[in-house]
């Protein structure tokens, strides 16, 4: 065990752990903009593992041509869900709007293994065990490719919040419906391409894992639950705590599948979860408690 | 209640002349205090509503006696969703934060309350209070946890999600609690034996019935104490319950504590009726939703809609079994997606729930809003 094993591994979970970030942050998206919780997280991810499966299999191509169907079809699904359904339930009292996104998680999980059943499917190129050597260091090509697209993603994600003029009024909504309103946004409109553009990244971070994983349907509460992990870690609404949740859980996930069992790995995740809320109540990194934050201010919704 | 505790109180500090006085009222003294209690029960109700409860109470105690044995075995999962339902109901309901996995209090439950009878001898009974207070100190520890956060609400609903499942893995990796293959309780005579709470359907279906009775007589009771006002208050309106001097943390960790606590026996009947523990099962999100859909279906936060609502998934349930023995082979994603659709169905065309709807169609409560307890968009009388 030198330390170019650990390191290894370390550098393998930082890899994986990119892509939980990128899933992460399409949740910090609808999270921070509409505060909404998208508990469709683990199905909009594996419906994109699907395309890309589909699209291995039917086309025999790349399974990284995948990308722009996965983010095109999850952007439209995600828009169309909060134009057509979430816009009704907005005036609802607070477990309403979120037993709605749960009953359509429900859905997504429950209708993925009725279309595809049981059964694993790859969307792996031939070449997995193809690597790359670096000095010691030995990575998985096909993990250095998933990688350097999620970069690529988070990059443009925050080109597209900062520079455009479409980012700017998503987060002008996110500060203040009303006065986005009044200064003539569009704001259902809006909200609804917030929505789409966040399904679309996790349908992205899900073709990437797509890359690596085999995928099951099983694996929508996985990763589900794997996300929910990198958020709570994270907390819900910030991109930089999503990425840096992802990155850590990507390589305690990593590091206890290696060294304990593989079994063990989303058990290692849950529990790397409760140190940090042992330690954020107790009050040692992070904001302390619910005093500061003002529950009214998020509960404004425009009209 | 309360008049009888202070009464006490001062008869004690003025001596042993109260204290004969009292002693001497105390028939009259209870007996005013039940009355005020039964009051309490039926507040709110039109003679209408009150004779239908009674009808259905009445129906549903002797049910045994008149309806065949096929009847009183579908009653049984209906009335356990229905038991199950009002505790999750309580601490999402009528305290207002969401939970996601009270899966995880009825796996609590059945282990604590199977583990104790098969590895330390404690039978069912004792152990049911030993049960109880341990899925409350979960409950509050989780809570704890979460609402400790800057997004109390998000973070509750998401741990405990992930602590069900958590505890599914955990308790498929302990050897002492069977592993995955899970844990299998010994057979019983044939029969009805009361202190192993094993055996007739019969038996069973009145336990449960006490339990579904007691858990509403105990909810309604304690809606209408200081504690249940302020669970109400913070489900309305979190900032101004704060504003008036209620402590969110701690309201919302007891309610989430009694929830926790009255979940607990769900489990472990259904570990000493079934007679064997999977932690897939158990634990399962399937589960938890069904508790959630009951609650919601028949209407969050109101005291009969859980009763209502597991009346509702019961037929639904039996369609689904049909339909997959129908296929030939297992399709498991066939529950979640009718449950999802059902759900999303329900928040967006009934999103009080049928209970209230039906109550006022049939006029069980006088007409008018019931005072700050309907959902806006809810379609008024």
């Amino acid at each position: 065990m030198s330390l170019a094993f650990y390191l290894n591994i370390l550098i393998g979970g930082l890899l994986t752990g990119l892509v939980y970030g990128l899933a992460a942050l399409g949740f910090a998206v609808i999270f921070g903009a509409l505060r909404v919780v998208n508990f469709a997280h683990g199905g909009m991810m594996v419906a994109g593992m699907y395309a890309s499966a589909l699209v291995m299999t039917l086309h025999g191509t790349d399974p990284l041509l995948a990308l722009p169907v996965d983010a095109v079809g999850l952007f439209v699904f995600g828009f169309l869900f909060q134009s057509l359904l979430a816009g009704r339930v907005r005036r609802l009292p607070e477990p309403m709007p979120s037993l709605l996104l749960v009953g359509v998680a429900l859905m997504l999980a429950g209708g993925l293994s009725l279309l595809f059943g049981a059964a694993p499917r790859s969307a792996r190129l031939p070449i997995g065990a193809d690597t790359l050597a670096l000095g010691p260091l030995v990575l998985d090509r096909l993990q250095v490719r998933a990688a350097w697209v999620a970069v690529l993603m988070i990059t443009l994600l925050f080109v597209f919040f900062n520079i455009s003029r479409t980012g700017k009024a998503i987060r002008a909504c996110a500060d203040n419906p009303c006065g986005a309103r009044v200064i003539g946004l569009n704001v259902s409109r809006l909200q609804a391409v917030t929505f789409g553009l966040g399904s679309a990244v996790v349908g992205v971070a899900g073709c990437l894992m797509a890359q690596t994983v085999d995928v099951r349907p099983e694996l929508v509460s996985d990763m589900a639950l794997t996300g929910f992990v990198v958020i709570l870690i994270g907390g819900p609404g910030s991109a930089g705590g999503a990425l840096l949740g992802g990155l850590l859980v990507g390589m305690v996930e990593a590091l206890a599948g290696a060294l304990v069992s593989p079994a063990l790995q989303s058990l290692a995740g849950y529990g790397l979860l409760l140190v940090v809320l042992v330690l954020r109540s107790l009050g040692l990194p992070g904001r302390f408690p619910n005093r500061s934050a003002n529950p009214a201010r998020h509960r404004e919704q425009p009209g | 209640m309360r008049p009888v505790l202070r009464t006490t109180a001062t008869a004690v500090s003025s001596g042993l002349a109260g204290m004969l006085r009292l002693i001497e009222t105390l028939p009259e003294r209870l007996a005013q205090a039940l009355m005020e209690m039964l009051a309490d029960l039926i507040a709110g109700t039109t003679w209408r509503g009150r004779l239908l409860g009674l009808t259905v109470l009445l129906g549903l105690a002797t049910l045994p006696e008149w309806a065949g044995g096929g009847v009183v075995a579908l009653m049984i999962p209906v009335l356990w969703l229905a038991y199950a339902a009002q505790a999750w109901n309580l601490v999402s309901g009528f305290a207002g934060l969401l939970s996601l996995g009270p899966a995880l209090f009825v796996g609590l439950g059945a282990y604590c309350g199977a583990g104790l009878a098969l590895h330390a001898g404690i039978g069912p009974w004792l152990g049911l209070w030993l049960a109880m207070p341990a899925a409350a100190l979960a409950g509050t520890a989780l809570g704890a946890l979460a609402l400790r956060t800057d997004w109390p609400e998000v973070a509750f609903a998401l741990l405990t999600l992930i602590a069900a499942e958590a505890c599914r893995l955990g308790a498929g990796h302990l050897e002492i609690l069977g592993g995955t293959a899970g844990l299998v309780l010994p057979p019983v005579a044939p029969g009805g034996l009361l202190p192993e709470l094993r055996g007739h359907p019969v038996l069973a279906y009145y336990l449960l019935f006490g339990m579904t009775l007691t858990a509403l007589v105990a909810i309604r009771l304690l809606l209408r104490s200081g504690l249940g006002y302020r669970w109400l208050a913070v489900r309305e309106n979190p900032t101004a319950a704060a504003a008036v001097g209620v402590n969110l943390f701690r309201t919302r960790l007891s309610a989430m504590a009694v929830s926790a606590a009255l979940t607990a026996p769900a489990g472990a009947f259904l570990a000493f009726f079934s007679g064997a523990l999977v932690p897939d099962q158990l634990f399962s999100a399937t589960s938890s939703m069904a508790m959630v859909l009951g609650a919601v279906t028949g209407g969050l936060g109101t005291l009969f809609g859980p009763l209502v609502g597991a009346l509702v998934l019961a037929p639904v349930d039996a369609v689904l079994a049909w339909l997959s023995q129908r296929s030939g082979h297992p399709l498991p994603g066939l529950t979640p997606f009718c449950y999802g659709l059902l759900l999303v169905l329900v928040v967006l065309f009934r999103p009080g729930g049928l209970w209230p709807w039906l109550a006022h169609r049939f006029g069980l409560v006088p007409p008018g809003p019931p005072a700050g307890n309907r959902w806006p968009g809810e379609p008024g009388p």
